[in-house]
Protein backbone atom coordinates (compact mmCIF):
# COMPACT_ATOMS: atom_id res chain seq x y z
CA UNK A 1 0.00 0.00 0.00
CA UNK A 2 2.32 3.00 -0.94
CA UNK A 3 -0.31 5.29 -0.65
CA UNK A 4 -0.43 5.11 3.39
CA UNK A 5 0.56 8.13 5.14
CA UNK A 6 0.35 6.59 9.03
CA UNK A 7 0.75 2.66 9.40
CA UNK A 8 1.00 0.85 12.76
CA UNK A 9 1.92 -2.30 13.26
CA UNK A 10 1.51 -4.56 15.46
CA UNK A 11 1.64 -2.30 18.34
CA UNK A 12 2.00 -3.41 22.51
CA UNK A 13 2.15 -0.42 24.98
CA UNK A 14 1.43 -0.20 28.21
CA UNK A 15 2.02 1.76 31.73
CA UNK A 16 4.80 0.35 33.60
CA UNK A 17 5.12 -3.58 32.51
CA UNK A 18 0.85 -3.94 32.49
CA UNK A 19 0.30 -3.85 28.71
CA UNK A 20 -3.01 -2.04 27.49
CA UNK A 21 -2.73 -2.62 23.90
CA UNK A 22 -1.83 -5.28 21.87
CA UNK A 23 -0.82 -6.43 19.09
CA UNK A 24 -2.95 -3.26 17.36
CA UNK A 25 -2.55 -2.26 13.92
CA UNK A 26 -3.92 0.45 11.68
CA UNK A 27 -3.40 2.55 8.26
CA UNK A 28 -4.47 5.91 7.42
CA UNK A 29 -4.34 7.11 4.08
CA UNK A 30 -4.16 11.14 2.60
CA UNK A 31 -8.04 12.64 2.77
CA UNK A 32 -9.19 9.50 4.98
CA UNK A 33 -10.75 9.37 8.67
CA UNK A 34 -9.93 6.58 10.43
CA UNK A 35 -11.77 5.47 13.37
CA UNK A 36 -10.98 3.85 16.45
CA UNK A 37 -14.44 3.31 18.21
CA UNK A 38 -14.37 0.81 21.48
CA UNK A 39 -16.07 1.13 25.38
CA UNK A 40 -14.25 2.81 28.00
CA UNK A 41 -10.56 1.08 28.90
CA UNK A 42 -10.55 -0.48 25.39
CA UNK A 43 -6.84 1.11 24.83
CA UNK A 44 -8.06 3.53 21.81
CA UNK A 45 -6.04 6.18 23.89
CA UNK A 46 -3.44 4.18 24.77
CA UNK A 47 -2.91 3.42 21.78
CA UNK A 48 -3.44 6.95 20.56
CA UNK A 49 -0.74 8.17 22.57
CA UNK A 50 1.97 6.27 21.71
CA UNK A 51 0.93 6.88 18.12
CA UNK A 52 1.77 10.61 19.18
CA UNK A 53 5.18 9.61 20.99
CA UNK A 54 3.45 10.52 25.07
CA UNK A 55 3.81 6.74 25.07
CA UNK A 56 6.59 3.60 24.29
CA UNK A 57 5.33 1.08 22.80
CA UNK A 58 7.47 -2.65 23.83
CA UNK A 59 7.34 -3.62 20.66
CA UNK A 60 5.47 -2.82 16.89
CA UNK A 61 5.95 -0.42 14.41
CA UNK A 62 4.63 3.30 13.62
CA UNK A 63 5.14 4.19 9.75
CA UNK A 64 4.72 7.55 8.61
CA UNK A 65 5.29 8.05 5.13
CA UNK A 66 7.54 5.11 4.79
CA UNK A 67 9.84 6.35 7.83
CA UNK A 68 9.74 3.98 11.05
CA UNK A 69 9.28 6.66 13.81
CA UNK A 70 8.66 4.24 16.40
CA UNK A 71 9.63 5.41 19.88
CA UNK A 72 10.28 8.67 18.63
CA UNK A 73 9.59 11.60 21.16
CA UNK A 74 6.68 13.73 20.31
CA UNK A 75 8.53 17.00 19.98
CA UNK A 76 10.35 15.10 16.56
CA UNK A 77 7.37 13.52 15.55
CA UNK A 78 5.45 17.57 15.19
CA UNK A 79 8.08 17.86 12.66
CA UNK A 80 7.51 15.12 10.60
CA UNK A 81 4.08 15.80 9.85
CA UNK A 82 2.26 14.61 12.89
CA UNK A 83 -0.08 16.33 15.54
CA UNK A 84 -2.15 15.01 18.24
CA UNK A 85 -5.04 17.03 19.92
CA UNK A 86 -5.08 14.96 23.12
CA UNK A 87 -8.08 14.31 25.26
CA UNK A 88 -8.71 17.13 27.76
CA UNK A 89 -7.20 19.22 25.24
CA UNK A 90 -3.93 20.43 26.87
CA UNK A 91 -4.21 23.83 26.44
CA UNK A 92 -1.60 26.48 27.78
CA UNK A 93 -5.02 27.86 30.03
CA UNK A 94 -3.38 31.14 31.05
CA UNK A 95 -1.92 32.17 28.03
CA UNK A 96 -4.10 33.79 25.59
CA UNK A 97 -5.65 32.16 22.68
CA UNK A 98 -3.23 33.74 19.81
CA UNK A 99 -0.80 32.63 21.95
CA UNK A 100 -1.59 29.43 21.95
CA UNK A 101 -2.07 29.31 18.28
CA UNK A 102 1.43 30.58 18.10
CA UNK A 103 2.65 27.66 20.29
CA UNK A 104 0.81 25.22 17.57
CA UNK A 105 3.59 26.70 15.00
CA UNK A 106 6.21 26.60 17.36
CA UNK A 107 8.19 24.53 15.00
CA UNK A 108 8.00 26.65 12.06
CA UNK A 109 10.10 29.31 11.14
CA UNK A 110 8.59 31.10 7.81
CA UNK A 111 6.50 33.96 9.27
CA UNK A 112 4.55 34.29 6.21
CA UNK A 113 3.43 30.68 5.99
CA UNK A 114 2.34 31.01 9.76
CA UNK A 115 0.01 34.18 8.53
CA UNK A 116 -1.71 32.57 6.28
CA UNK A 117 -2.40 29.36 8.29
CA UNK A 118 -3.39 31.62 11.28
CA UNK A 119 -5.72 33.04 8.32
CA UNK A 120 -6.99 29.68 7.37
CA UNK A 121 -7.74 28.55 11.28
CA UNK A 122 -9.48 31.57 11.85
CA UNK A 123 -11.64 31.00 8.70
CA UNK A 124 -12.77 27.23 10.10
CA UNK A 125 -13.15 29.00 13.34
CA UNK A 126 -14.10 32.35 13.23
CA UNK A 127 -14.82 32.48 16.91
CA UNK A 128 -11.08 31.87 17.64
CA UNK A 129 -10.41 35.22 16.09
CA UNK A 130 -12.86 37.47 18.15
CA UNK A 131 -11.53 35.58 21.50
CA UNK A 132 -7.85 36.23 20.20
CA UNK A 133 -6.66 38.56 23.34
CA UNK A 134 -8.73 35.77 25.54
CA UNK A 135 -7.23 33.15 27.92
CA UNK A 136 -7.48 29.90 27.16
CA UNK A 137 -8.83 28.74 30.13
CA UNK A 138 -11.72 31.21 29.75
CA UNK A 139 -13.36 29.79 26.79
CA UNK A 140 -16.01 27.25 26.82
CA UNK A 141 -15.53 23.69 26.37
CA UNK A 142 -16.81 23.57 22.31
CA UNK A 143 -14.24 26.93 21.61
CA UNK A 144 -11.19 25.03 23.74
CA UNK A 145 -12.06 21.94 21.71
CA UNK A 146 -12.21 24.58 17.98
CA UNK A 147 -8.49 26.16 19.75
CA UNK A 148 -6.95 22.51 20.77
CA UNK A 149 -8.01 21.38 16.65
CA UNK A 150 -6.73 25.16 15.29
CA UNK A 151 -3.43 24.84 17.86
CA UNK A 152 -2.94 21.07 16.02
CA UNK A 153 -3.53 22.45 12.82
CA UNK A 154 -1.10 25.47 12.78
CA UNK A 155 1.78 23.24 12.50
CA UNK A 156 0.53 22.22 9.65
CA UNK A 157 0.18 18.31 9.25
CA UNK A 158 -0.25 16.10 7.17
CA UNK A 159 -1.93 13.53 9.98
CA UNK A 160 -3.95 14.68 13.03
CA UNK A 161 -4.82 12.47 15.75
CA UNK A 162 -8.19 13.34 17.89
CA UNK A 163 -8.74 11.60 20.83
CA UNK A 164 -12.40 11.92 22.15
CA UNK A 165 -13.13 15.84 20.49
CA UNK A 166 -16.81 15.35 21.20
CA UNK A 167 -16.86 14.56 24.89
CA UNK A 168 -18.87 16.86 26.71
CA UNK A 169 -20.05 19.18 23.91
CA UNK A 170 -23.04 19.92 22.91
CA UNK A 171 -24.93 18.54 19.75
CA UNK A 172 -24.52 21.84 17.75
CA UNK A 173 -20.49 22.09 18.72
CA UNK A 174 -19.90 18.87 17.18
CA UNK A 175 -21.83 19.08 14.07
CA UNK A 176 -19.45 22.23 13.60
CA UNK A 177 -16.52 20.41 14.52
CA UNK A 178 -16.97 17.21 12.57
CA UNK A 179 -17.74 19.66 9.43
CA UNK A 180 -14.67 21.24 9.90
CA UNK A 181 -13.15 17.53 9.52
CA UNK A 182 -14.40 16.71 7.21
CA UNK A 183 -13.57 20.10 5.01
CA UNK A 184 -9.67 18.86 6.41
CA UNK A 185 -10.25 15.89 5.49
CA UNK A 186 -11.43 16.38 1.85
CA UNK A 187 -8.11 18.77 1.75
CA UNK A 188 -5.66 15.65 1.73
CA UNK A 189 -5.46 15.35 5.69
CA UNK A 190 -5.15 11.98 7.27
CA UNK A 191 -7.14 11.82 10.91
CA UNK A 192 -7.21 9.34 13.07
CA UNK A 193 -10.44 9.86 15.43
CA UNK A 194 -10.90 8.29 19.09
CA UNK A 195 -14.56 8.50 19.69
CA UNK A 196 -16.66 6.90 22.36
CA UNK A 197 -19.49 8.12 20.36
CA UNK A 198 -19.29 5.26 17.70
CA UNK A 199 -22.64 6.65 16.01
CA UNK A 200 -21.05 9.62 15.29
CA UNK A 201 -17.43 8.50 14.76
CA UNK A 202 -18.96 6.04 11.80
CA UNK A 203 -21.19 8.54 10.40
CA UNK A 204 -17.30 10.46 9.68
CA UNK A 205 -14.87 7.86 9.24
CA UNK A 206 -14.63 5.79 6.18
CA UNK A 207 -12.55 2.90 7.89
CA UNK A 208 -13.01 2.09 11.53
CA UNK A 209 -11.68 -0.69 13.84
CA UNK A 210 -13.09 -1.79 17.08
CA UNK A 211 -11.32 -2.25 20.24
CA UNK A 212 -11.95 -4.29 23.30
CA UNK A 213 -9.60 -5.58 26.10
CA UNK A 214 -6.68 -3.37 24.12
CA UNK A 215 -6.85 -5.53 21.12
CA UNK A 216 -8.30 -4.51 17.59
CA UNK A 217 -11.11 -6.98 17.45
CA UNK A 218 -12.67 -5.75 14.20
CA UNK A 219 -12.11 -3.52 10.98
CA UNK A 220 -13.52 -2.50 7.73
CA UNK A 221 -15.18 0.47 6.16
CA UNK A 222 -17.54 2.55 8.13
CA UNK A 223 -20.18 1.19 6.15
CA UNK A 224 -19.04 -2.71 7.40
CA UNK A 225 -18.67 -1.66 10.72
CA UNK A 226 -22.23 0.29 10.71
CA UNK A 227 -24.23 -2.80 9.05
CA UNK A 228 -22.27 -5.05 11.69
CA UNK A 229 -25.02 -7.07 13.79
CA UNK A 230 -22.31 -7.14 17.03
CA UNK A 231 -21.26 -3.63 16.29
CA UNK A 232 -24.28 -2.12 16.18
CA UNK A 233 -25.56 -3.86 19.26
CA UNK A 234 -22.69 -3.18 21.15
CA UNK A 235 -21.75 -0.12 20.65
CA UNK A 236 -24.48 1.53 18.30
CA UNK A 237 -26.78 0.62 20.52
CA UNK A 238 -29.49 -0.70 18.05
CA UNK A 239 -30.89 -4.21 18.03
CA UNK A 240 -31.31 -6.49 15.28
CA UNK A 241 -33.73 -5.31 12.68
CA UNK A 242 -34.55 -2.19 14.77
CA UNK A 243 -34.17 0.75 12.72
CA UNK B 1 15.34 58.08 64.97
CA UNK B 2 15.49 60.86 62.02
CA UNK B 3 14.09 60.52 58.64
CA UNK B 4 17.72 60.70 57.01
CA UNK B 5 18.84 57.37 59.27
CA UNK B 6 15.12 56.04 58.51
CA UNK B 7 16.56 56.15 54.76
CA UNK B 8 19.59 54.82 55.34
CA UNK B 9 17.91 51.87 56.83
CA UNK B 10 15.58 51.54 53.65
CA UNK B 11 18.38 51.80 51.16
CA UNK B 12 20.17 49.12 52.81
CA UNK B 13 17.18 46.88 52.89
CA UNK B 14 16.76 47.23 49.01
CA UNK B 15 19.98 46.76 48.71
CA UNK B 16 20.25 43.11 50.38
CA UNK B 17 16.88 43.04 48.37
CA UNK B 18 18.25 43.07 44.98
CA UNK B 19 20.53 40.48 46.10
CA UNK B 20 17.50 38.03 47.76
CA UNK B 21 15.27 38.73 44.56
CA UNK B 22 18.27 37.57 41.79
CA UNK B 23 19.28 34.73 43.85
CA UNK B 24 14.93 34.09 44.54
CA UNK B 25 14.50 34.56 40.49
CA UNK B 26 16.96 31.38 40.23
CA UNK B 27 14.15 29.43 42.66
CA UNK B 28 11.29 30.38 40.28
CA UNK B 29 12.45 29.74 37.07
CA UNK B 30 13.74 26.18 38.16
CA UNK B 31 10.46 25.88 39.73
CA UNK B 32 8.93 27.01 36.44
CA UNK B 33 10.29 24.53 34.25
CA UNK B 34 10.90 21.65 36.44
CA UNK B 35 8.58 21.58 39.36
CA UNK B 36 11.33 21.73 41.89
CA UNK B 37 13.58 23.66 44.22
CA UNK B 38 16.88 23.80 43.62
CA UNK B 39 18.50 23.76 46.96
CA UNK B 40 22.06 24.07 44.84
CA UNK B 41 20.74 27.82 43.92
CA UNK B 42 22.82 29.60 46.75
CA UNK B 43 25.79 27.78 45.74
CA UNK B 44 25.75 29.58 42.43
CA UNK B 45 25.64 32.81 44.37
CA UNK B 46 28.66 31.83 45.93
CA UNK B 47 30.55 30.79 42.79
CA UNK B 48 30.07 34.20 41.34
CA UNK B 49 31.64 36.12 44.23
CA UNK B 50 34.43 33.58 44.63
CA UNK B 51 34.94 33.02 40.87
CA UNK B 52 35.19 36.60 40.26
CA UNK B 53 37.87 37.26 42.94
CA UNK B 54 39.69 34.28 41.33
CA UNK B 55 39.42 35.79 38.32
CA UNK B 56 41.11 39.47 39.30
CA UNK B 57 44.04 37.23 41.35
CA UNK B 58 45.11 35.64 38.31
CA UNK B 59 45.21 38.91 36.76
CA UNK B 60 41.91 39.59 34.95
CA UNK B 61 40.90 42.68 34.31
CA UNK B 62 37.59 43.12 36.72
CA UNK B 63 34.63 43.61 33.92
CA UNK B 64 36.09 40.51 32.80
CA UNK B 65 36.17 38.06 35.88
CA UNK B 66 32.90 39.32 35.99
CA UNK B 67 31.54 38.27 33.29
CA UNK B 68 33.89 34.85 33.87
CA UNK B 69 32.48 34.23 37.17
CA UNK B 70 28.89 34.34 35.47
CA UNK B 71 29.54 32.48 32.65
CA UNK B 72 31.24 29.58 34.35
CA UNK B 73 28.64 29.79 37.23
CA UNK B 74 25.63 29.55 34.53
CA UNK B 75 27.99 26.40 32.57
CA UNK B 76 28.16 24.58 36.15
CA UNK B 77 24.24 25.20 36.53
CA UNK B 78 23.80 23.36 33.16
CA UNK B 79 26.10 20.59 33.62
CA UNK B 80 24.11 19.77 37.16
CA UNK B 81 21.25 19.42 35.44
CA UNK B 82 22.12 17.49 32.41
CA UNK B 83 24.79 15.25 34.73
CA UNK B 84 23.29 14.96 38.47
CA UNK B 85 19.44 15.54 37.76
CA UNK B 86 18.65 14.43 34.08
CA UNK B 87 19.68 10.89 34.32
CA UNK B 88 16.90 10.45 37.09
CA UNK B 89 14.39 12.92 36.08
CA UNK B 90 11.51 10.54 35.97
CA UNK B 91 12.08 9.66 40.03
CA UNK B 92 10.30 12.10 41.36
CA UNK B 93 10.18 15.64 43.09
CA UNK B 94 12.14 14.84 46.11
CA UNK B 95 14.65 12.32 44.35
CA UNK B 96 15.53 15.16 42.47
CA UNK B 97 15.12 18.33 45.58
CA UNK B 98 17.52 15.59 47.24
CA UNK B 99 20.02 15.32 44.28
CA UNK B 100 20.10 19.37 44.34
CA UNK B 101 20.83 19.41 47.88
CA UNK B 102 24.31 17.03 47.38
CA UNK B 103 25.14 19.33 44.41
CA UNK B 104 25.11 22.15 46.83
CA UNK B 105 27.45 20.25 48.98
CA UNK B 106 29.57 19.19 46.48
CA UNK B 107 30.37 22.55 44.77
CA UNK B 108 30.75 24.19 48.73
CA UNK B 109 33.60 21.59 49.40
CA UNK B 110 35.35 22.34 46.15
CA UNK B 111 35.25 25.60 46.45
CA UNK B 112 36.76 25.37 50.10
CA UNK B 113 39.60 23.52 48.55
CA UNK B 114 40.29 25.43 45.28
CA UNK B 115 39.60 28.71 46.99
CA UNK B 116 40.41 28.02 50.82
CA UNK B 117 38.81 28.75 53.77
CA UNK B 118 39.06 32.72 54.12
CA UNK B 119 37.31 35.59 53.45
CA UNK B 120 37.93 36.84 50.01
CA UNK B 121 37.33 40.85 48.73
CA UNK B 122 36.49 41.93 45.38
CA UNK B 123 36.81 45.20 44.21
CA UNK B 124 34.83 47.85 44.03
CA UNK B 125 32.89 47.92 40.58
CA UNK B 126 33.53 52.08 40.42
CA UNK B 127 35.49 53.41 43.48
CA UNK B 128 34.71 56.66 44.99
CA UNK B 129 33.34 58.57 47.60
CA UNK B 130 29.45 57.33 48.52
CA UNK B 131 26.52 59.18 46.38
CA UNK B 132 24.59 61.60 49.07
CA UNK B 133 20.61 61.25 49.36
CA UNK B 134 18.25 63.70 51.31
CA UNK B 135 21.13 63.04 53.96
CA UNK B 136 21.54 59.39 53.12
CA UNK B 137 24.96 57.98 51.92
CA UNK B 138 24.41 55.15 49.27
CA UNK B 139 27.89 53.13 48.04
CA UNK B 140 28.45 53.04 44.20
CA UNK B 141 28.49 49.56 44.70
CA UNK B 142 24.60 49.59 46.01
CA UNK B 143 23.42 51.43 42.28
CA UNK B 144 25.56 49.06 40.67
CA UNK B 145 23.58 46.22 42.67
CA UNK B 146 20.08 47.94 41.81
CA UNK B 147 21.07 48.74 38.27
CA UNK B 148 21.94 44.75 37.45
CA UNK B 149 18.83 43.78 38.97
CA UNK B 150 17.04 45.85 37.38
CA UNK B 151 18.45 45.03 33.80
CA UNK B 152 18.46 41.59 35.19
CA UNK B 153 14.61 41.93 35.44
CA UNK B 154 14.00 43.85 32.13
CA UNK B 155 15.77 40.96 30.15
CA UNK B 156 13.81 38.50 31.69
CA UNK B 157 10.40 39.95 31.67
CA UNK B 158 11.24 40.62 27.80
CA UNK B 159 12.83 37.57 27.21
CA UNK B 160 9.10 35.74 28.83
CA UNK B 161 7.25 37.99 26.48
CA UNK B 162 8.59 38.75 23.49
CA UNK B 163 10.65 35.47 22.53
CA UNK B 164 9.78 32.55 20.91
CA UNK B 165 12.00 30.75 23.88
CA UNK B 166 10.41 32.66 26.55
CA UNK B 167 7.20 31.52 25.51
CA UNK B 168 8.39 27.91 25.38
CA UNK B 169 9.47 28.10 28.61
CA UNK B 170 6.17 29.67 29.90
CA UNK B 171 4.35 26.81 28.05
CA UNK B 172 6.97 24.06 29.35
CA UNK B 173 6.14 25.26 33.22
CA UNK B 174 2.12 25.27 32.79
CA UNK B 175 2.31 21.61 31.19
CA UNK B 176 5.54 19.19 29.92
CA UNK B 177 3.35 17.38 27.49
CA UNK B 178 1.66 19.66 25.82
CA UNK B 179 4.52 21.38 25.48
CA UNK B 180 6.32 18.64 23.69
CA UNK B 181 3.52 18.05 21.61
CA UNK B 182 3.81 21.96 20.32
CA UNK B 183 7.24 20.19 19.12
CA UNK B 184 9.24 22.37 22.38
CA UNK B 185 12.30 20.56 22.89
CA UNK B 186 11.42 20.68 26.90
CA UNK B 187 14.46 18.66 28.21
CA UNK B 188 16.52 22.02 26.54
CA UNK B 189 14.25 25.02 28.27
CA UNK B 190 14.82 22.87 31.61
CA UNK B 191 18.88 23.13 31.06
CA UNK B 192 18.52 26.80 29.94
CA UNK B 193 16.54 27.21 32.77
CA UNK B 194 19.28 26.25 35.06
CA UNK B 195 22.07 27.94 33.18
CA UNK B 196 20.09 31.08 33.48
CA UNK B 197 19.02 30.57 37.45
CA UNK B 198 23.05 30.26 37.92
CA UNK B 199 23.90 33.17 36.17
CA UNK B 200 21.24 35.19 37.89
CA UNK B 201 22.69 33.70 41.29
CA UNK B 202 26.64 34.40 40.50
CA UNK B 203 25.45 37.97 39.34
CA UNK B 204 24.09 38.59 42.97
CA UNK B 205 26.86 36.90 44.17
CA UNK B 206 29.62 38.71 42.31
CA UNK B 207 27.84 41.97 42.98
CA UNK B 208 27.12 42.21 46.30
CA UNK B 209 31.07 40.52 47.13
CA UNK B 210 32.69 44.08 46.87
CA UNK B 211 30.79 45.29 50.34
CA UNK B 212 29.82 41.85 52.16
CA UNK B 213 33.26 39.83 50.97
CA UNK B 214 32.37 36.33 50.17
CA UNK B 215 33.55 32.94 50.42
CA UNK B 216 33.40 29.24 50.30
CA UNK B 217 30.44 29.38 52.48
CA UNK B 218 28.38 32.25 51.62
CA UNK B 219 25.92 30.31 49.48
CA UNK B 220 23.51 28.49 52.26
CA UNK B 221 22.85 32.03 53.78
CA UNK B 222 22.19 33.48 50.69
CA UNK B 223 20.19 30.90 49.29
CA UNK B 224 17.74 30.58 52.58
CA UNK B 225 17.05 33.98 51.89
CA UNK B 226 16.60 33.90 47.91
CA UNK B 227 14.30 30.84 48.56
CA UNK B 228 12.22 33.06 51.00
CA UNK B 229 12.10 35.58 48.58
CA UNK B 230 10.50 33.22 46.01
CA UNK B 231 8.12 32.09 48.43
CA UNK B 232 7.40 34.90 49.80
CA UNK B 233 6.54 36.17 46.37
CA UNK B 234 4.93 33.21 45.21
CA UNK B 235 7.05 30.65 43.29
CA UNK B 236 6.87 30.54 39.20
CA UNK B 237 6.33 34.15 38.97
CA UNK B 238 9.58 35.99 38.24
CA UNK B 239 7.93 39.66 38.88
CA UNK B 240 6.76 38.19 42.73
CA UNK B 241 10.00 36.50 43.31
CA UNK B 242 11.59 40.15 42.59
CA UNK B 243 9.02 41.83 44.69
CA UNK B 244 9.32 39.07 47.50
CA UNK B 245 13.07 39.68 47.82
CA UNK B 246 12.54 43.97 48.40
CA UNK B 247 10.15 43.24 50.62
CA UNK B 248 12.25 40.70 52.60
CA UNK B 249 15.22 42.88 52.59
CA UNK B 250 13.41 46.03 53.96
CA UNK B 251 11.49 44.35 56.51
CA UNK B 252 15.20 42.82 57.82
CA UNK B 253 16.59 46.41 57.81
CA UNK B 254 14.07 48.10 59.57
CA UNK B 255 14.18 44.78 62.25
CA UNK B 256 17.69 46.23 62.49
CA UNK B 257 16.17 49.55 63.18
CA UNK B 258 13.53 49.06 65.45
CA UNK B 259 14.12 45.85 67.25
CA UNK B 260 17.69 44.47 67.19
CA UNK B 261 20.46 43.33 64.72
CA UNK B 262 20.15 39.90 66.50
CA UNK B 263 16.76 38.99 64.95
CA UNK B 264 17.88 40.24 60.94
CA UNK B 265 18.32 36.77 59.66
CA UNK B 266 15.11 35.06 62.13
CA UNK B 267 12.78 37.64 60.21
CA UNK B 268 13.39 35.36 56.68
CA UNK B 269 12.91 32.58 58.15
CA UNK B 270 9.59 33.43 60.22
CA UNK B 271 8.16 34.96 57.17
CA UNK B 272 9.07 31.88 55.37
CA UNK B 273 7.06 29.84 58.41
CA UNK B 274 4.22 32.30 58.06
CA UNK B 275 3.56 32.56 54.04
CA UNK B 276 3.95 28.51 53.93
CA UNK B 277 1.52 28.41 56.94
CA UNK B 278 -0.65 31.86 56.04
CA UNK B 279 -0.66 32.20 52.30
CA UNK B 280 1.38 29.62 50.74
CA UNK B 281 0.52 30.83 46.98
CA UNK B 282 2.16 33.79 47.73
CA UNK B 283 1.57 37.40 47.70
CA UNK B 284 0.68 37.63 44.24
CA UNK B 285 0.13 34.21 43.62
CA UNK B 286 -3.59 32.58 42.97
CA UNK B 287 -5.01 30.23 45.10
CA UNK B 288 -4.69 27.06 43.91
CA UNK B 289 -3.19 25.81 40.17
CA UNK B 290 -4.11 27.13 36.85
CA UNK B 291 -6.70 24.29 35.45
CA UNK B 292 -6.99 23.55 31.95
Amino acid sequence: MPDQLLSVQGLDVGYGRVPVVRAASLDVACGEIVTIIGANGSGKSTLLKAVAGLLRPSAGHVMLDGEDVTGLAPERLVRKGLAFVPEGRMLFGPMSVSENLALGAHTRRAAAEVATDLARVHALFPVLADRAGQPAATLSGGEQQMLAIARALMSRPRILLLDEPSLGLAPKVIADIFGVLDALRAEGLGIVLVEQDANLALRHAQHGHVMRSGRVVMSGTAAELAGNDDVRLIYLGVWHGDE
Amino acid sequence: MSSSELLQFLISGLQSGAIYALVGLGFTLVYASTGIINFAQGEFFMLGGVLAVAGVRIGLPLPLAIVAAVVISAGVGVAMERIALRPRRDSGALVLIIITIGVSMVLKSVARHAFGPNEMALPAFTPGPPVLLLGAAIDRQVLWIWGLTLVAVIGLTLLYTRTRLGRAMRATSLSHDAARLMGIDTAGVVMISFGLAAALGALGGAAVAPLTQTAFDAGARAGLKGFAAAILGGLGNPIAAVLGGLVLGVLESLSVAFISSTYKDAISLVLLLAVLFLRPQGLLGKSGREKV
